[in-house]
């Protein structure tokens, strides 16, 4: 008998999902469906506004991510006016995404997913939270709070205020940092430092604990899309786009962000409002692709960091650390201590306190595209205006959309693992709500959806009858 | 930075009266009161629980729709009902995020302020505005008998 569970919602990401997973005739998993359930419209509603508003617009899609819409609306803007911006103000817009980084992966890691790592996955949902972590193990608990609040200060410092700072604008950023503020900045640098190789430290240790979900939380091979620097570098800002295979092979590189229409497609389907991005020379839905933490590593030739190099050298080592969706966690932290390491370049950067930091001038070109890394993957915003500045059309590629396609298969992959008969195995609702959490999906940003309720999971048979169901 | 009343006054300054909360911690900070530190925040975040730790005492100022329309004044305790999400929607989250990391256990209040109108845009009302005004004499208070009162036996108070 066909029979479909039904997961609704999922916790602890940022948003509101639901998830379905149908059993064939032989109440085996046949396939798994990951919905997005709300929609907020921005594509939508901003048009007809200035250009110049929307940095301000879409950073509250998100009070996780708001700064990853600002880099990557100001890039969009930056080629309506067609201006290339000041050093300074480059370099301040990275030092703000590389502090975005920071505190959105300490985020995800120390806040919504260590509570699975160190309690474990099967540990009574009422204490798998902060809390409980704090009880465990208070010294990671704190740093990870003092780690957010670093790269929080940062943006704050820059940007006036942690959440939704309107700061950058097309042509570059309003103000640099004080001598004061970058000095501040600098002496907490070093706790952030080592509060993320502490974290490195505890993950790996814990990985010979988790190899099963290592073997389960979508490992398997996709396309991995994401910047890489001129010289193939690990890159959050500029650069241009790379798209690989699962064993490391260059399939194309060099792409202009700004003719994305050339290389991804954007398949919709009719039970999410996510939309479901593939690679457009491999088609739907073969052209499956992963963006955010572990593509990045997966795509780069190095870091530039000796710090975050030396992790990234052991992480290649580790046998099929590229396929595994668990190790989007892994990724992350060495992102972090990277991140961190560029920081303190960038503060040792006179421009960072320059005054020569915009450049002005009006519309001079009728379509924009800006892309930049957020922290959980390639975001693009493409704008084109009329000749007065106004939006004629918005469209939106969000990080969490274009790992639609593989949370679906993890959630299938888990599901295939755990599922033995029509019944809903405890371990299972565990494990796939972590192993949609692995990507960070931030639904608000990708259909912008708005709040999180308790989990309820459903089992449904092919006739619509209810045979197990759920609640948390 | 240690201090002997942290006031904390949160909500969007962009939907009207929400504003009310950073607004009065505003307020709160030009008040000069000695040991008086004040932050508005957008919204109530883990990173705050260490600024907690090193208060005596914490007021939360936020605004709200459903009371009778006059400003109150409640000790809190802390609560454990985090979901882990990025911020809290309860300041007694916070207050036991505090007590569960830095072993701080300390008095605090929540003042709410009527907030009759959460519509799109900036400006209190008139309703908001005059439980600024309130608040404000409700954390001064607060902060003067901070040396000498305690949690325990106090009561929720409405200003007269």
């Amino acid at each position: 008998m066909a029979e479909r569970i039904v997961i609704d919602p999922v916790t602890r990401i940022e948003g509101h999902a639901k998830i379905s997973i149908y059993l064939d005739d032989a109440d085996q998993v046949s396939d798994a469906r990951f919905h997005v359930a709300e929609f907020r419209g921005f594509e939508r509603f901003c048009v007809g506004r200035p250009f110049t508003e929307m940095a301000g617009i879409t950073s509250r899609i998100c009070g996780i991510c708001p700064v990853s819409h600002l880099i990557a609306s100001v890039k969009a803007g930056d080629q309506i006016m067609a201006v290339d911006i000041p050093p300074a103000a480059e370099k301040l817009r990275r030092l703000l995404n590389l502090a975005q980084i920071v505190q959105s992966h300490a985020l995800s890691f120390f806040h919504l997913s260590s509570p699975d790592l160190v309690l474990g996955f099967d540990s009574p949902p009422e204490s798998r939270h902060i809390f409980g972590l704090a009880k465990i193990n208070p010294e990671l608990a704190r740093g990870g709070i003092r780690l957010r609040a670093f790269g929080q200060k940062i943006i704050a410092a820059l940007g006036g205020q942690r959440i939704h700072p309107a700061w950058t604008t097309p042509g570059g950023v309003r103000s640099a940092l004080t001598p004061e503020e970058r000095d501040q900045i600098r002496d907490l640098a070093p706790e952030a430092r080592a509060t993320s190789q502490f974290a490195l430290h505890l993950f790996k240790g814990m990985l010979d604990k988790y190899r099963e979900e290592v073997e389960t939380f979508g490992n398997f091979s996709t396309l991995f899309l994401g910047l890489v620097a001129d010289d193939g570098s690990w890159e959050h800002y500029g650069g241009r786009i790379r798209v690989a295979d699962a064993d490391g092979k260059v399939l194309a590189d060099g792409l202009d962000p700004a003719r994305y229409q050339d290389y991804i497609g954007e398949a919709v389907e009719n039970d999410s409002y996510l939309k479901s991005p593939y690679y457009l020379p491999l088609g739907y839905p073969g052209g499956i692709y992963r963006v955010g933490p572990l593509a990045r590593l997966n795509l780069c030739r190095q870091i530039g960091t000796p710090l975050a190099d030396r992790e990234l050298s052991e992480f290649r080592k580790r046998d099929g650390v590229r396929h595994s969706s668990f190790h989007y966690h892994y990724a992350r932290l060495i992102e972090i201590l990277g991140a961190v390491e560029r920081i303190e370049q960038l503060l040792d950067d006179a421009d960072v306190l320059s005054e020569q930091h915009r450049a002005r001038a009006g519309v001079n070109r009728r379509e924009g595209i800006g892309c930049s890394e957020a922290p959980r993957g390639t975001l693009f915003h493409h704008y084109q205006v009329d000749q007065h500045g106004l939006l004629t059309k918005v469209n939106l590629i969000i990080a969490t959309g274009q790992n639609n396609l593989a949370m679906n298969r993890t959630v299938a992959q888990i599901a295939r693992h755990y599922i033995k008969g029509p019944t809903i195995p405890e371990p299972l609702l565990n494990r796939v709500e972590a192993g949609i959490r692995a990507f960070d999906p931030c639904l608000s940003c990708s259909t912008h959806a708005f709040g999180a309720m308790p989990l309820h999971l459903r089992l449904i048979a092919c006739d619509g009858t209810l045979l197990d169901e759920v609640r948390r | 930075m240690k201090c002997r009343v942290l006031v904390i006054g949160y909500g969007n300054e962009l939907r009207r009266d929400d504003a009310v909360g950073p607004q009065t911690a505003r307020a709160a900070a030009q008040l000069e009161i000695p040991g008086l530190r004040a932050v508005a925040v957008h919204q109530l975040t883990p990173e705050l629980a260490e600024m907690l730790a090193y208060a005596a005492r914490v007021v939360f100022v936020d605004a709200d729709r459903n009371g009778d329309g006059s400003v109150r004044s409640c000790p809190l305790e802390p609560t454990n009902i985090s979901s882990s999400l990025g911020h809290l929607s309860d300041p007694r989250e916070l207050l036991a995020l505090a007590e569960a990391l830095y072993g701080r256990s300390l008095n605090a209040w929540l003042i709410t302020v009527p907030a009759p109108d959460l519509d799109f845009g900036e400006g209190l009302s008139a309703s908001a505005e005059r439980g600024l005004i309130a608040a404000l004499q409700q954390i001064a208070l607060i902060a003067r008998d901070s040396s000498t009162m305690t949690r325990e036996g106090e009561q929720c108070t409405r200003p007269a």
